[in-house]
């Protein structure tokens, strides 16, 4: 079980980054619920689907009706359905209320056991290192006024040095102008 | 000292509840923002009316009489479009530092302009950029391809910038993307139609007053309330950045309710490095793409020709040169700003029932996320709008003035009295503008990401014929011609890529072609490429003619 819990945080950690690619994110859902389905015990792994499927109902209704009326009580509907998901995760040592018990029940799909998951597997290193590698040194780990200090030298300081070279050219061609008494 | 707010909730992220309605915009009539709206509408009509063109110098170069500061709003109105102000930041959100590589390029533009070009632009005078070349090159031929160049690339451009104004029109007034272009494209094309340059500068002003105002007021206020550092907004988003890379601890419980975290946040996110890391895996894209998309916006951004033409409009030469300088300051205003809406958009959509927010308008997202007054998510709107206005009204003044002065004046009608040329320009504008908004209507999506090819093309064709044609005498017309040609063959092999790549086609070499040669960035070979062939045809061809020599030293360097 401790084995699955890393493996499963693991998967968290990219899930939980808004960046990932759809497809990607399909197969690491795909993953992360085999996983979750094969951490539970028989009854638990038979009433899961049922939980799954009406939390994507009540997403899907909630995202349709958001002028209606009936938008507040579906949301009602929604979050108590979502929190008998966030039990059953709990229970493999996922608090509540955290934020991986959170993705984990955002992803968490109907899946079937009998079929291989072999294919999503093969694709899992590949996706893992793409969004887990990062082209990092000391310029990138040194904060300055807050910033990782290449992205302040390339989102602020690079502008502002960019006015300061047209103001100094301005400038010292008008003095250049004076001094040898050019007029426009 | 951070804030400890309990937050009253089933769960951890009461923004789940509602963030359906908050990362779309919803299209119906909203009072507030549609009475600001009508307003602005309203002035740029009048501002039209009241500075109705008098004559061709008016309508081309708004009578060479703007000043300074004026000058350089209207330069950075004239540059910020609804791309830039929509879409800046989400390029950002979605890419992370890949997209500063456009900040970047966009603004260091300004720069190249400046040194090589800006002050000898407005010494020699005239109207537009196919001006220049057709007299440097002494040749009717390059000024009539240069102007369809101009008309080309305004055209490609201007088509881009209805999306955004059907968008915005929708949300505030509820209406449908028809009626959205037909009343944005009949506003626009009636002031600039009438008043020309001078009207739609003295619009621009106001525009870049109302863009820049509207884009800052919701960073202040976001700053603000998330306890960041909100005095200088475009500075106290550093800590963001680096709260994104480490990530935000997840909030405490305590007997089932959800309390802020140390950040003071009611939410947490898992570290996402790859937001800020220089040319990250997950991005997929490389170093090279980030050096190639930086060279060509440059390069690209000194050779368009609705920019080039702003320079024409000041009454000195060190009023277009200190007119640049304020340009690129209010540009990089902007500029400086957009992160701050992809920073909060990235730790406001984290709780994964938000999802991935689309680019299209993620500053109004973010806004909306973040909480902040409808009112003011609606003067973003209107930012929006002003902005693509801005761009339009300078885009349809360049291509009319490339199709009545370069290509009916100059080379079919030389005799045409100045009554004539400025109903032929005024002519010019409202067809233009007709076909661009007929276009539009059929929302080819095709056609609006051809803009992505504006900047490699104004790199590889007209840059290098302003470049060479202002600081190399020795450069001539046969060598222009050669140069134009391999700017030109390499533009076309880039675009027929992309197209077919967009259409779901396969070329031989498709993937190697669209990462070496993408669109939006083949300016670094083809750029060099044809500077190199201008001059080792100009060297072995006959000489520059002595008159142009005199010409250069005369009308473009001396003073």
């Amino acid at each position: 079980v401790d084995e699955n819990k890393i493996f499963i945080s693991a998967l968290t950690s990219v899930l939980g980054k808004s960046s990932l690619k759809p497809d990607a994110r399909n197969v690491l859902a795909n993953i992360l619920s085999r996983s979750i389905f094969n951490s539970l015990d028989s009854a638990q792994r038979e009433s899961l689907p049922g939980k799954i499927q009406v939390v994507q109902a009540t997403r899907e209704s909630l995202k349709n009706s958001v002028s209606d009326e009936s938008y507040l009580e579906l949301k009602g509907s929604f979050e108590t359905s979502r929190q008998e998901l966030n039990r059953v995760v709990e229970m493999l040592g996922f608090a509540s209320g955290t934020l991986e018990n959170d993705i984990i029940v955002s992803h968490l799909k109907v899946v079937d056991l009998q079929v291989s998951g072999e294919e999503d597997m093969a694709r899992l290193p590949e996706i893992m290192q793409r969004y887990l590698t990062h082209n990092r040194s000391f310029l990138t780990d040194f904060k300055f006024i807050g910033f990782p200090f290449h992205y302040f030298f390339t989102s602020v300081f690079l502008l502002v040095l960019f006015i300061l070279l047209s103001l100094g050219y301005s400038l010292r061609i008008e003095r250049l102008q004076k001094k040898f008494k050019i007029l426009d | 000292m951070k804030k400890i707010v309990a937050l009253i909730g089933l769960g951890l992220f009461p923004i789940l509840t509602f963030a359906g309605t908050l990362t779309q915009l919803e299209g119906s009539f909203k009072v507030g923002p549609a009475i600001i709206l009508i307003a602005i509408l309203t002035v740029f009509v009048l501002v039209g009316i009241i500075h109705r063109a008098k004559d061709t110098t008016d309508y081309y170069a708004a009578g060479r009489k703007i000043s300074v500061v004026s000058s350089g709003m209207a330069i950075g109105a004239n540059w910020m479009s609804a791309a830039s102000v929509l879409g800046m930041a989400g390029m950002m959100y979605a890419t992370g530092y890949n997209g500063l590589a456009y900040v970047v390029g966009w603004t260091g533009g300004y720069v190249l302009l400046l040194v090589l070009m800006a002050g000898q632009i407005r010494k020699y005078g005239k109207f537009t950029a196919p001006d220049f070349i057709g007299d440097r090159y002494y040749s009717q031929s390059l000024r009539g391809a240069s102007a369809v160049f101009t008309i080309l690339i305004s055209f490609a451009y201007c088509v881009g910038q209805f999306g955004g104004v059907g968008l915005m029109f929708k949300w505030i007034l509820g209406i449908n993307y028809t009626w959205s272009v037909i009343i944005g494209a009949s506003v626009v094309i009636f002031y600039t139609m009438i008043s020309g340059m001078i009207g739609a500068t003295k619009n621009m002003v106001i525009q870049y007053i109302i863009i820049i105002i509207t884009f800052l007021i919701p960073t202040f206020l976001l700053t603000y309330k998330y306890d960041y550092f909100w005095l200088l907004p475009q500075l106290g988003y550093g800590t963001i950045v680096s709260d994104i890379v480490q990530g935000i601890p997840t909030p405490n419980i305590s007997e089932g309710v959800a309390l802020v975290n140390a950040y003071g946040h009611g939410f947490g996110l898992m570290p996402s490095p790859e937001f800020a890391m220089p040319w990250d895996p997950a991005t997929g894209s490389t170093a090279f793409q980030w050096l190639a998309i930086c060279f060509s916006l440059m390069v690209g951004t000194a050779g368009l020709p609705h920019v080039l033409q702003r320079f024409y409009i000041t009454p000195t030469v060190r009023d277009a040169r200190l007119s640049c300088v304020w340009g690129l300051f209010f540009i990089c205003l902007l500029y400086w700003s957009a992160p701050v809406y992809s920073a909060f958009g990235k730790i406001l959509s984290a709780p994964p029932e938000v999802g991935t927010l689309a680019s299209d308008a993620i500053i109004v997202y973010t806004a909306q996320l973040g909480g902040i007054h409808p009112l003011i998510v609606g003067l973003l709107a209107a930012g929006a709008i002003s902005a693509a206005f801005s761009t339009i009204s300078g885009l349809l003044v360049a291509g009319s003035s490339a199709f009545a002065h370069d290509l009916f004046v100059k080379i079919i009608k030389p005799d045409a009295t100045p009554k004539a040329q400025l109903q032929v320009a005024r002519f010019g504008t409202i067809l233009m503008g007709v076909v661009v908004a007929i276009v539009a209507l059929l929302n080819l999506g095709m056609i609006a990401q051809l803009v992505a090819v504006a900047f490699s093309m104004a790199a590889c064709t007209i840059f290098p014929l302003f470049l060479l044609g202002i600081w190399w005498s020795g450069s001539n017309k046969t060598g222009a011609i050669a140069g134009l040609s391999v700017g030109m063959t390499i533009s076309l092999f880039s675009l027929t890529y992309f197209i077919v790549g967009k259409s779901g086609g396969s070329l031989p070499g498709q993937e190697f072609i669209t990462y070496w040669l993408n669109v939006w960035y083949f300016a670094w070979i083809g750029a060099p490429l044809s500077i190199l062939t201008n001059i080792v045809v100009s060297k072995l061809s006959k000489p520059t003619p002595l008159e142009i020599r005199k010409f250069l030293i005369e009308k473009v360097h001396s003073y």
